[in-house]
């Protein structure tokens, strides 16, 4: 047959966003991949630079529509290492509430995202419904269920309201009596397992060459986590594992990410109990204005490595923000994952690295 | 800061001097800005050299390539994070280039994840990295002119909008004057009223 090229996407069911995907197919294999992104991209760098610190914040949620709570948790980091603020602990610790429960919710849509695209639509409610328990949660946190504004510079908006530790604790209850379901539904079905076993493996060299990042990585076989090897919150305080995997697949790709919801209720419960008491705001006044220079904050996002790289030149603005997307650096890996993969486990591939355009368009 | 100066000499030290003593020509300025962050400012000639270097001091992971323009003086930065999973620390590269004809060697051959970063770099600050194997515009469409992080595009003022006290008012006012001028969406005939 002769070779040819099929574009998935903008408008694809499966694409979990708008982007485009150009397979280079010969019947049924591909052969090579284009992706094509920047169909969302707001100019949010742009937009940065004409915002004070705290005014980014909310442009930080909708980077990252998924994982809002990450992204403006990790402009307030890069923004007080610039103004050269320490958080008082109880922030902290909020923080890493709050950064944990958006990873567990960030990877319950992944678990909903990728069962639904191979074909089980079960787990997909299911995930979707118990996700829906952090959103509470974060409502009561915030006030939001999606664009929290909740992290400041400087600590966080405000404490804990009251009932808050019962209320997660239930939810983790829930949730951890929920996961072995979810395995018991994805692992032991034929489908699921012929669909993702040795599907688009992703080698440790190459995983390690292409700038991927988080889960992703690690999936591959490599142990490595931004919470642990560049600190920028007190992760050390708590006791967690890191699971990593070998064989860089798609089913390793979605177990270890079962894990990590586990890893990270862990993290949170661990928090609850050990919180501190104090502040939740260092002193830094209403109007933010930073000395001149740079940082270069990176957090482990629930779906890899972020980062910002953040210029100040002593005005109540930055001069520049640039931000690092995971999912960017891991879509440009995509093309050597597809090599070989039948055209219908595309859909699955492409959200088994866990998609997000808002972050990877910015 | 005053940590800043208190910080012990640490393993970042060791690696900025080995880099300092093997390029003593291309590295003009370095320094270890804080715990598991160095800095330095590389001439653009020996841009490649000291990235080969990096990736056999087992900085393998290229975190990203990204521009920054300044006006004063006017002059383009090419910045490189490169992150090392053994050393666990970060080496920011720093290239001043001219703002009028940015030009850099790319560091696709030393690091492949480079490439996006690179190709955004193009993109948004209109920075060449020579010898970058597929130099596309990836973020904007392909036939879009300019680049738009450049400080010199500017972005609009953003207008107040001021609700008038006869609000209703002067919304069907101007209505009506839409329809007197024959003036439609779609540019139809205006319907016969």
């Amino acid at each position: 047959m002769p070779e040819m090229w099929i574009n998935m996407g903008p408008q694809h069911p499966a694409t979990h966003g708008l982007w485009d995907l150009r397979v280079k197919v010969d019947g049924e294999t591909v052969l090579d991949a284009d992706p094509s992104i920047g169909y969302i991209h707001r100019g949010i760098e742009k937009l940065c630079e004409h915002r004070t610190y705290n005014q980014i914040i909310p442009l930080m949620d909708r980077t990252g529509y998924v994982s809002s709570m990450s992204w403006a948790i990790m402009h307030c980091i890069a923004s007080e290492e610039v103004l050269g603020v320490e958080v008082p602990p109880r922030a902290q610790w909020i923080r890493v509430i709050s950064f944990e429960l958006q990873r567990i919710a960030s990877h319950l849509l992944f678990v909903s995202g990728y069962a639904e695209n191979t074909g089980l639509l079960t787990v997909w409610v299911y995930a979707t419904r118990d996700r829906e328990f952090i959103l509470d949660l974060f409502q009561m946190l915030s006030g939001a269920r999606m664009h929290y504004n909740y992290p400041r510079v400087g600590g966080v908006r405000w404490d804990l309201p009251p009932g808050f530790a019962e209320q997660t604790r239930r939810a983790l209850d829930h949730l951890e009596a929920r996961i072995p379901e979810y395995e018991a539904m994805t692992l032991q079905s034929k489908v699921f397992r012929m669909r993702s076993e040795g599907v688009a493996v992703l080698r440790r060299e190459d995983a390690l060459r292409l700038g991927v990042t988080g889960p992703n990585l690690r999936a591959s076989g490599v142990r490595e986590d931004v919470r642990l090897s560049d600190p920028s919150m007190p992760y050390d305080q708590f006791d967690f594992d890191v699971p990593t995997g070998r064989k860089g697949d798609c089913m390793e790709r979605f177990t270890l990410r079962l894990e990590e919801i586990r890893q990270s209720a862990r993290i949170v419960r661990q928090a609850l109990e050990s919180i501190p008491e104090g502040p939740v705001m260092a002193r830094v006044g209403k109007k933010i204005v930073p000395p001149p220079g740079e940082a270069y904050a990176r957090v482990e996002d629930p779906r890899g490595e972020a980062a910002e790289h953040i210029i100040s030149d002593g005005s109540e603005r930055p001069y520049r923000v640039k931000l690092r997307s995971p999912v960017f650096c891991t879509m440009s890996a995509l093309p050597v994952m597809l090599r070989g993969v039948k055209l219908a486990d595309v859909p699955p591939v492409m959200e088994s690295i866990d998609l997000l355009i808002g972050e990877t368009d910015r | 800061m005053a940590s800043e100066k208190a910080r012990a000499p640490g393993p970042e030290d060791e690696v900025l001097a080995q880099l300092k003593a093997r390029f003593p020509d291309f590295i003009t300025e370095g320094r270890v800005k804080r715990a598991r962050r160095i800095e330095a400012t590389v001439k653009k000639e020996g841009l490649l050299e000291v990235a080969w270097a990096l990736l056999e001091m087992g900085f393998g992971h290229c975190s990203s390539v990204t521009g920054v323009d300044r006006l004063q003086p006017p002059q383009m930065e090419s910045v490189c994070h490169a992150w090392s999973y053994e050393r666990k620390m970060l080496v920011s590269l720093k290239v001043i280039l001219p703002r009028d004809n940015p030009r850099v060697p790319s560091l696709v051959p030393v690091w492949p994840g480079a490439g996006w970063h690179e190709r955004e770099s193009w993109d948004l600050l209109g920075i060449v990295y020579e010898g970058h194997p597929d130099l596309r515009r990836i973020l904007n469409p392909d036939d879009w002119r300019g680049h738009p992080l450049r400080k010199d595009c500017p972005l609009p003022e953003r207008k107040q909008f001021v609700v008038p006290r006869n609000y209703d008012e002067e919304i069907a006012r101007s209505i009506t004057r839409r329809r007197e001028s024959g003036y439609t969406e779609r540019g139809e005939e205006a319907p016969p009223s």
